[in-house]
This record gives C-alpha cells, sequence and structure tokens, in this order.
C-alpha cells in the first residue's frame, strides 16, 4: 500500500526554538493515527504541516491526498453564513452543482443531528453545535484524508462522548483517512487504529494500541498527565 | 449594562428632541427673529413652503444629487477598497490620493469643481462622490484588516476559488463596516451637496437656501435648513439602517 503522508526526517524551528525534531512516518489509506503529545509538544504544528499549511524548516512532508477535510480546533464556520450554506459552500468550491450540493450538505447535517437547525446562523448555535457543522463540512466534501486537531477539546465532558460517537458512526459509514492529535491521553485512544507519541525528547514513536481504557492509563503513566482535560498538567 | 429595549431607546431620543426643541424654542424668545426664528414660524414656513411647487422642484433636485452622489461615492470607494484590501500596494498607491481627499476643505474642490463643470448638477455629484468615497474606502480596507485570518486559511484548506472567497468571506466581512461608513457619509454627503448648490447651482435646495439669505426671509432660511435634516433622517432610517440591519442579521 502506498502511503498518502509520508514524513521524512522533519524538522520545524522558530528562530532558536527547536518545535519538531527529526521526526519520521507514513499514513496510509484508512490509518486512523492518533498522535499524543503534550501541550506545547508542536502536534499542532505536525498536523498543519500534513494539510500544507505550513512546510518544515527541514526535511519532507510528501503528500499524496488529493481532498482534505480539517476541524479545527475552534470551528472556523463563517459566521454570516446558515448552518447549510456553511456546508454548502466547500461543495460549490469543488464544483459540486448547487442542488447536489444542498443534498449532500443536508444528509450530513442529518448525520450530525443537526436537522432542523440548516437555516440557523452559527451564533444562535451552542459550541457543541458549531463543532458538529465543522464536522458535517469536512465529511461532506469527502476527503482522502481527515485532519482533526484537538477538535473537541473546548466542549464539556458529556458534549464530547457525543461528538466521539458521531465520528465513531460517520467513519464506519465512510471509512476514510485521519490524522488527530491531542494532548488528552482518553481522547487519543478513543478512535485510533495507530498511536503515535510525541516523547518528551521531541521523537516521535509507535505504541502498540490497546483496549482505550488500559491505552489512557499507560499514556498518563508515561507522560504524568492529568486526568481527562489535562489542562495545566504539562 | 443592562440591554435597553429598542421601544425604551426610542422614548429616549423623542426626549431628546423635545428638549432641543424646547431649548431652540426659548432662545427664540430672546433673539431677535432676524436672526433665529422659532419652531413654531419655522413649522408654519416648512408648511407653506410645501405648498409651492418650487419647494418640491428644489428638493427633488437636491435629492437626486444627494443620492447620486452616495451611491457612486459608496461604489467608487467600496470597489478601490475591495482592490486595495486584496491587492497590498494598491492600497499605498491611493494613500496620498486619500489623504489630499480627506484633507481639502470642500469648499476649495467646489470652486474648482465649478471651473472644470461648470454649475449644475454634474458639479455637484462629483464634488460629493469625490469627496465621499475616501470615507467608504478606509472602512472597507479597514475592515479587510479585520478579516479573521483562521477563516482564510479554512478556505484554502477547502480550495475555495478565488471568487466564492471575495464572495462568501471578504464582502460579508466588510459590508457591516461599509453600510455604517454610509450611515456617516449621508449626513456628509448632504451637508457637500447644500454647499455646493449655495455657491454653484440654479436650483436646489442650497440655491433656495442662499435666496432665502439674501431675501432675509429667516423663518425660510430655518425651514430648508429642517428640510436638510429631514433628508438625512429619511435615508438614514428608512433605507440605510434596514440595509444595515439585514446584513448583519447572523449577528446574535
Amino acid at each position: 500500500m502506498t502511503p498518502i503522508l509520508t514524513f521524512t526526517d522533519v524538522s520545524v524551528s522558530f528562530g532558536n526554538l527547536d518545535v519538531v525534531r527529526g521526526i519520521s512516518f507514513a499514513v496510509n489509506p484508512e490509518d486512523v493515527v492518533g498522535i499524543f503529545g503534550r501541550s506545547g509538544a508542536g502536534k499542532t504544528t505536525i498536523i498543519r504541516m500534513a494539510a500544507g499549511l505550513q512546510e518544515p524548516t527541514s526535511g519532507t512532508v510528501e503528500r499524496t491526498y488529493r481532498r482534505v477535510g480539517y476541524v479545527f480546533q475552534e470551528p472556523r464556520v463563517l459566521p454570516w453564513k446558515t448552518t447549510l450554506d456553511n456546508v454548502v459552500i466547500p461543495l460549490l468550491a469543488l464544483g459540486v452543482g448547487r442542488a447536489d450540493a444542498v443534498d449532500r450538505a443536508r444528509a450530513w447535517l442529518f448525520d450530525m443531528g443537526l436537522e432542523g437547525f440548516e437555516d440557523y446562523y452559527p451564533s444562535r448555535l451552542s459550541g457543541g453545535m458549531v463543532q458538529r457543522v465543522s464536522l458535517a463540512r469536512a465529511f461532506a466534501v469527502e476527503p482522502d484524508v481527515l485532519f482533526l486537531d484537538e477538535p473537541f477539546g473546548a466542549l464539556d465532558l458529556r458534549i464530547k462522548d457525543t461528538m466521539f460517537d458521531l465520528l465513531r458512526k460517520s467513519l464506519e459509514a465512510r471509512p476514510v483517512t485521519v490524522l488527530y492529535v491531542s494532548h488528552v491521553p482518553e481522547d487519543v485512544a478513543r478512535i485510533a487504529t495507530r498511536i503515535l507519541v510525541i516523547d518528551t525528547d521531541g521523537g516521535l514513536r509507535e505504541t502498540p494500541v490497546m483496549e482505550h481504557r488500559d491505552m489512557a492509563e499507560m499514556l498518563r503513566k508515561t507522560f504524568g498527565e492529568g486526568k481527562g482535560q489535562g489542562r495545566g498538567a504539562v | 449594562m443592562k440591554k435597553t429595549s429598542s421601544t425604551t431607546k426610542l422614548l429616549i431620543s423623542c426626549a431628546g428632541m423635545l428638549l432641543m426643541l424646547f431649548l431652540w424654542h426659548i432662545a427664540s424668545l430672546r433673539i431677535h427673529a432676524i436672526v433665529l426664528a422659532s419652531p413654531a414660524d419655522t413649522f408654519r414656513a416648512v408648511v407653506r413652503l410645501a405648498g409651492t411647487g418650487r419647494f418640491w422642484s428644489h428638493l427633488w433636485a437636491s435629492f437626486q444629487r444627494i443620492v447620486a452622489g452616495i451611491a457612486l461615492g459608496g461604489f467608487a470607494g467600496f470597489a478601490l477598497g475591495i482592490v486595495a484590501g486584496l491587492v497590498g500596494w494598491v492600497r499605498y498607491v491611493l494613500e496620498p490620493l486619500r489623504w489630499l481627499l480627506m484633507s481639502i476643505p470642500a469648499v476649495v474642490v467646489v470652486v474648482i469643481a465649478m471651473l472644470w463643470f461648470g454649475m449644475g448638477s454634474a458639479m455637484v455629484v462629483f464634488i460629493t462622490a469625490l469627496l465621499l468615497s475616501p470615507i467608504v474606502y478606509i472602512n472597507t480596507v479597514r475592515g479587510f484588516e479585520m478579516v479573521d485570518r483562521d477563516i482564510i486559511e479554512m478556505a484554502r484548506i477547502y480550495r475555495f476559488p478565488r471568487d466564492l472567497t471575495i464572495r462568501h468571506i471578504y464582502v460579508p466581512a466588510v459590508a457591516g463596516h461599509v453600510a455604517s461608513s454610509l450611515i456617516v457619509a449621508t449626513g456628509i454627503g448632504v451637508r457637500i451637496v447644500i454647499l455646493a448648490e449655495v455657491m454653484g447651482a440654479s436650483e436646489g435646495i442650497g440655491h433656495a437656501l442662499s435666496l432665502t439669505r439674501s431675501t432675509l426671509e429667516i423663518p425660510d432660511l430655518y425651514a430648508w435648513v429642517a428640510v436638510c435634516i429631514a433628508i438625512v433622517g429619511l435615508i438614514e432610517y428608512a433605507v440605510l439602517k434596514p440595509i444595515e440591519h439585514r446584513i448583519m442579521r447572523w449577528r446574535a
């Protein structure tokens, strides 16, 4: 199988500060890769390079995927567009006809439990709902690869559970390569089929996937990361 | 702060208006009628003038010029602002011109424009559009500066072509700024139109004003002032505010 994303000896530094130090890994089609690292370990930098939003200081990032879905930490929806239009416009950008785009957007909004909210502006939705719009938008473009940058970090735990269930169901319905990063052990362990860990020395190593409770336990032991949100536990 | 309901706001504004009328009335009792017409005299003058055909032709002439000036100036400022927002160097090229137009006294422009265009509508509309365009322009550029970089990055990820980015991101992002700058421009536009008409037009409110001044028909002079204020109010509250409200309806 040809990887759709290959990092070879990639380093990133800002001035004297090394953010990413000589990492190499490859992502194969339909891998669901979770990258775990502490806050400030360079997770966002890695995912941004994978998506082509940033270039490495040294090393190479090879990208052979064609289409990307991206869920950012914050939803990044267009505040002046309705829920429906927010999902429709990226489809128009792909050249999908308006009528088809609307059908597809409606179907994904339905799957995300947003039926009846199509004509709402984001300002009238809750944070969890807006992030679901962002998720519907990412799936609707039928991406080869889906990038998730701590997508549910800002949501409370109960909503986060719902979001992960939605994500799991969506991935079952339409398998897609996923690269996602988090600093919360439980979140990384939840849906990943492969787990990469950013070590304290800035290197990257792959760890075997275990049942997610054990996985979370192992990661927490190794890194001393706090429970749940893990904020401030660095 | 507790949010004030729109009805309450309206009532308070009405009270402010009554207070202003009251102070005007008091002042008119103490100041000679040749200097200051009373509110009642002014009102009677408006009613009397409204019964004449000349009133409506002056009003219509000015109204057309005001609308044309604001529309042209607004469009030019908006279009140049979009270009300057998208292409960085255009902004620096336009900067001296913007500075010139915002610093030059309107009277000077009127004198020069009269040399170029002679008297009448073309001159008035030209000046109004010319002096209003930088107001809308700087607000459009400012709107551009405030476009969320994160949103632009999202558009890059989803490969928005340029036309979609402009239509769905830049234009809506600057529209609110442009609408509020048009409200400012309306007040200034009416002033410029009247000024230009006083100096170089044979009809319009400005012309009528200069006639009342020379014949010392003081209540008529104040009546025209009231009409000017009414025009600004009409454009602002009947046209621009509803447009602004519609543009910004996505806000909670």
